[in-house]
């Protein structure tokens, strides 16, 4: 355990000394004020609208996508840097096991993510001033935007384990990430545009519609941004809890065996 | 403290390691030497655990390299090779980070790293970031390292590459006070220093052992060890020749002109006892002026590169 906490406080720190944290927070919420500023600014009603509930929902659903292109350049170091610069030699000859290593990166990661996600609470700071937000609706997205993120780590943390060529780990986890998330809920919309070919025969009909529902159901239950909109829209399910918590045990399970095959591949 | 036994190595289809088997006991201090390539990294990297071996069996400390990694990894302490380090970090804020990796409780860590600290001689440089460091620290923070959880076992990749000669013999006197508590295994180019700290030696030419024993043994048994060296002014060098041929103990004699016109070499080849006092009378009685007698001294880079060049014989044999 405490060498586990030891890993993690290493590669916690390991983020302020690098460039690519700084930079990440800026373009982060850069990006996250282009997206809600604009609307908001072109609307002749100004952002909040009197008398409605004040909600951070469009902040949720804005940086659950924006994560799927920041969370690979804040992952993509963990594991490929050790390899690549041999500094792998010095941390497996350590007496730790491979667990604890994957743990320990993970956990850094996830701390790092969590504070970037802190300034995110100067908004809600302002929400709370002008408006009058609904606690619980905000509490869920929090707990979903923590959820997403475990989930976006690990895949970053896997590819990162796979490659010693830490661009590589980026794309490899940002082309996996646009696949559970946007691409997802494209490939859901289409399997129900599938209906529209409506075939004249009955067998071809029955086929088309059985597809489309079960294309559909899939993609929605594979899309991690579908279950994540849950949470922006204020609702806490078991079901979704559970999925991400499965998810991102499972992914980090890979994790450690990918990083043990080190030990009999070679 | 180590056993191995026809320990393999295959880098997919090179064989970079072929059965190797040898022991260092408890106390000892262990050189391993070979040319480049010749697979000193790769067997120190099964013997840490880094990389599994191919095939055969070692034990560290009593425990199985396979089956028992973290404790073999918990009583050795490794440098390696190129002293790879987090270029980000302080040397003391690394050093602390590595203690806690080695499981060292809160209390026991900063006094071991105030130890190790004073002991590699970083003080001076505790808060300095180790990318601004030059090689020779570089190398001692890594040397620091491997001392910290005061293991029963140093496996050192070359220590005293990239140090100055004062930091040279630092690092040896170092190495020779750790060996009274720890068992050493080091790799190391550098013969002369080999020489003073290890007492016994392995030698690895292409992936086998050619060579394993104490350093004396092993210079006397090559090729024309302890030849006595004669350099003398006279006449009649041919019948002096043969006279010292005829002496007592002398296998042979070869003689050679020393440059100037009356000035030869003679190089006189024993059964082992010391013929340079009987030379020196024999020389006297005929009138010959002696210059230079000495006992030529084998030496360990003689004996390395006499065997580098027999098992390149037995190579070229071998693939006719
Ligand atoms: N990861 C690897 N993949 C393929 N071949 C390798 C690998 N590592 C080492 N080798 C090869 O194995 C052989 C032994 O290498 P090794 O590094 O053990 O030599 P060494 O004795 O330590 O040499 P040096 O004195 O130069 O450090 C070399 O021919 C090397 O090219
Ligand atoms: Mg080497």
């Amino acid at each position: 355990m405490s060498k586990t906490l030891a890993l993690m406080n290493r590669e916690l720190r390991a983020y302020f000394y690098s460039p690519v944290a700084y930079v990440a927070l800026v373009a982060l919420y850069a990006v996250l004020a282009v997206f809600l500023l604009v609307p908001g600014l072109l609307s002749p009603r100004g952002y909040f609208e009197a008398g409605q509930p004040a909600e951070m929902r469009a902040v949720f659903d804005t940086m659950a996508y924006i994560l799927v292109f920041i969370m690979p350049i804040l992952t993509m170091r963990l594991l490929s840097e050790e390899m690549n610069k041999g500094t792998i030699e010095t941390l497996m000859t350590a007496p730790v096991t491979d667990t604890q290593v994957v743990l320990g990166k993970y956990l850094g990661a996830m701390g790092f993510y969590l504070l970037l996600l802190a300034p995110s609470l100067l908004y809600l700071g302002l929400l709370v001033a002008y408006g009058n937000p609904d606690a619980g609706m905000i509490l869920a997205g929090y707990l979903g935007l923590v959820l997403i993120g475990m989930v976006y780590t690990a895949v970053g943390l896997l590819t990162s384990t796979c490659t010693r060529y830490d661009i590589v780990s980026a794309i490899v986890a940002l082309f996996v990430l646009g696949t559970i998330t946007l691409l997802c809920t494209v490939l859901a919309w289409g399997a129900t545009a599938l209906r529209h070919l409506a075939p004249t025969a009955d067998w071809a009909r029955w086929l088309v519609d059985r597809l489309s529902d079960w294309g559909h159901r899939f993609f929605e239950y594979i899309n991690v941004a579908k279950r994540y909109q849950d949470f922006s829209q204020g609702k806490i399910a078991f079901d979704d809890v559970t999925y991400f918590l499965v998810v991102t045990a499972l992914v980090l399970f890979i994790t450690v065996k990918v990083l043990e095959s080190r030990k009999w591949r070679a | 403290m180590i056993e191995v036994q026809d320990l393999t190595k295959y880098y997919g289809a090179f064989l970079a390691v072929d059965r190797i088997s040898f022991e260092v006991a408890e106390g000892e201090v262990v050189g391993l030497l070979g040319p480049n390539g010749a697979g000193k990294t790769t067997a120190i990297r099964m013997l840490t655990c880094f990389m599994p071996a191919s095939a055969g069996r070692a034990t560290v400390n009593g425990f199985d390299i396979f089956s028992q990694g973290l404790q073999v990894r918990e009583s050795v302490g490794y440098m390696p090779e190129n002293v790879p380090l987090y270029e980000d970090m302080r040397v003391g804020e690394y050093l602390t980070f590595r203690a806690r990796l080695r499981g060292l409780g809160p209390a026991k860590r900063d006094t071991r790293v105030d130890e190790v600290i004073q002991r590699c001689q970083l003080s001076d440089r505790r808060r300095q970031i180790i990318r601004t460091l030059s090689k020779g620290y570089r190398q001692r923070v890594g040397l620091a390292d491997a001392l910290l959880a005061d293991p029963k076992v140093l496996i050192l990749d070359e220590p005293t590459i990239g140090l100055d000669p004062g930091q040279i013999r630092e690092a040896r006197k170092l190495i020779q006070e750790l060996a009274q508590r720890h068992t050493v295994l080091l790799s190391s180019h550098i013969l002369p220093e080999v020489e003073q700290v290890c007492s016994r030696i392995i030698m690895l030419v292409a992936g086998r052992i050619v060579a394993n024993g104490r350093i004396d043994e092993l210079k006397g048994s090559i090729a024309g060890a302890g030849a006595t060296v004669l350099e003398a002014r006279g006449s009649d060098a041919d019948g002096t020749r043969r006279a010292l041929a005829a002496l007592h103990g002398v296998k042979k004699v070869d003689l050679s002109p020393a440059g100037e016109s009356d000035l030869f070499t003679f190089a006189i080849e024993t059964d082992g006892s010391d013929v340079r006092e009987a030379a020196a009378a024999l020389l006297a009685r005929r009138n010959w002026t002696v210059r230079d007698l000495h006992r030529a001294k084998s030496t360990l880079e003689e004996f390395f590169v006499q065997k580098v060049a027999e098992q390149g014989l037995f190579k070229a044999a071998g693939r006719r």
